[in-house]
């Protein structure tokens, strides 16, 4: 998969390796996302599987642990960087808004 | 009452939506997807039920993967967790049901799905459609090319006609999948870089009609092949149909034997494949002897033809050393053709021999009288009519060069001879060709 591909994350993406700032299952990731995001965010299933393999490959988890059908993943220093990246754009953005609109309109 | 329907269902490999939409009508009309192959689904009856399906593509999937296939273990809790349970499935494509009231969909991310789906396609639908379409549409040009090069000679033959009419209907079935799936995807992916999907929708009515039509020919060519054709063919076509039939069956049991006991796919794939072999070649072996004697039939049945054509050496009334005729034969239900070339070759030459020319001929047998004038026309077009009297046909034309088309009851000769034939070799001509 192409670094490139992850330059910007999707919401989902962005939550799902925010999750994995501590060792999680892919079901764990479902309920932790959930939970992180009031249940704003959901993460299909399908999505989710596709998202930790093209996450494994480019480095950003890597596998902990296998117990049974289950995995369990943890974010990798490439990952962490990535995730900052996104929350620097993120922080951008809000801020660019701030300037804007003020701090009153948020 | 039947408790399990199969039916043969068309849908693209890549329409999601469309299996999905189909699949939850037919649950609420009371029939569950139990199981699929890429052609044959299979129902069984259950109470109508408002169910929730969706589609997903594992693009590392195979037909022979074992069932539960292990690699997709981790999918499978994962979509267990959210109430999807995995129904049934195809290399590929995999197809679960849910039956809460609003499950969190299996797809979320529009681009992460399409790149999924762009990556099974790629592998299952467009590399070897793009190879079969290229294969199908030339042998297509190849059978009906020839019905507007030489119609008469297109219309004799067994195959070309309808196998041209079935290969251009499969390369036409092809190319709209195609089409399809590329606009599909050209929608898809602008809309996935804005975050959103679009809905699939194969052809279906299309395809379905295209499949029929191409079988339609199918059927025609095997019914035309029994009719026409000898015993030795017609025992040809029962015994590669039913190796076929055989064969199909044993690859489908003994993949689904091999799935389930989770044996690996290379296991699955060589030992059903080994297996298929061996029951094919066991068949064959059992069938040849007959063939073999049919065979001799036909042989000796040309014989008697053979010893009657006309050659060289009956026209200019000695025996022609060096010469030695070939001779085909082709029969539809319109035309039949028997073609005969007496030539000169340099391996049987002796002293004696003498190269005098080739003689030619091709006798069109017209089975529908309707398609007389047409033949006739056809065969004579450029030439100018002559006297038929000295062939004793009803009409004669001479085409230049030593070429003659003559019309007799129910046949036409075009012959083409190494000298200016004089009334008592045209006579000769009648005899053998006209009568």
């Amino acid at each position: 998969m192409p670094r490139s591909k992850f330059q910007t994350l999707t919401e989902q993406m962005f939550y799902v390796l925010l999750s994995l700032n501590t060792e999680r299952s892919g079901v764990e990731i479902l309920d932790a996302v959930s939970a992180m995001t009031a249940g704003r965010v959901s993460v299909g299933s399908g999505t989710l599987y596709n998202l930790l393999e093209q996450f494994v490959y480019a480095g950003f988890i890597r596998e902990t642990r296998v117990e049974g059908r289950r995995r369990s993943y943890v974010l990798t220093e490439l990952g962490r960087e990535t995730l900052k990246n996104e929350y620097g754009r993120i922080s951008a953005q809000a801020e660019d808004y701030r300037k804007i609109f003020g701090e009153a309109s948020t | 009452m039947r408790d399990v329907k199969r039916r043969m269902e068309n849908y693209s490999f890549y329409d999601r939506s469309g299996i999905a939409a189909h699949l939850e009508a037919m649950a609420a009309k009371g029939w569950q997807l139990e199981h699929m192959t890429n052609l044959i689904w299979t129902y069984r009856r259950s109470a109508p039920q408002r169910l929730r399906y969706a589609v997903t593509y594992y693009p590392g999937g195979s037909a022979y993967d074992p069932e539960p296939n292990p690699a997709l273990a981790e999918f499978y809790e994962l979509c267990e967790h959210e109430g999807w349970e995995r129904v049934a499935g195809f290399a590929e494509m995999n197809i679960f049901v849910n039956r809460r009231e609003n499950p969190t969909p299996l797809e979320t991310d529009p681009a992460v799905e399409l790149g999924v789906i762009e990556r099974s396609v790629r592998r299952r639908l467009t590399r070897p459609y793009w190879i079969m379409l290229v294969v199908t549409a030339l042998f297509a040009f190849l059978g009906l090319g020839n019905l507007f090069v030489d119609p008469v000679y297109a219309l004799s033959g067994l195959y070309s006609v309808p196998a041209g009419l079935c290969l251009a209907f499969c390369a036409a079935a092809l190319a709209v999948e195609l089409v399809g799936y590329y606009r599909w995807r050209s929608r898809a992916r602008e809309a996935a870089a804005h975050g959103e999907s679009v809905e699939t929708k194969s052809p279906y009515q299309a395809l379905r009609v295209l499949l029929i039509l191409a079988l339609a020919a199918l059927a025609v060519m095997l019914l035309c092949m029994f009719i026409v054709g000898d015993n030795y063919m017609r025992f040809t076509i029962c015994v590669i149909l039913g190796v076929y039939i055989i064969g199909s069956a044993i690859m489908r049991a003994s993949t689904k034997l091999f799935k389930r006991r989770g044996s690996s796919k290379t296991k699955t794939m060589v030992l059903s494949v080994a297996l298929v072999f061996a029951v094919c070649f066991a068949l064959y072996s059992a069938a040849a002897p007959t063939a073999n004697d049919l065979g001799e039939e036909f042989y000796s049945a040309e014989e008697d033809y053979v010893n009657s054509m006309l050659t060289l050496a009956a026209l200019v009334g000695h025996e022609t050393p060096g010469y030695m005729p070939s001779w085909s034969k082709r029969e539809s239900v319109l035309l039949a053709q028997r073609s005969v070339r007496d030539w000169y070759r340099e391996s049987y030459y002796t002293d004696s021999s003498e190269n005098m020319g080739d003689l030619e001929y091709t006798t069109t047998y017209v089975k529908l009288p309707a398609l007389y004038g047409f033949c006739e026309r056809t065969a004579s077009r450029g030439g100018e009519s002559v006297d038929p009297a000295p062939w004793g046909a009803l009409r004669a034309y001479s085409m230049g060069g030593g070429a003659y088309t003559l019309c007799y009851d129910g046949r036409i000769v075009e012959i083409s001879l190494p000298f200016t034939p004089t009334d008592e070799q045209m006579a000769i001509v009648d005899e053998k060709l006209g009568a």
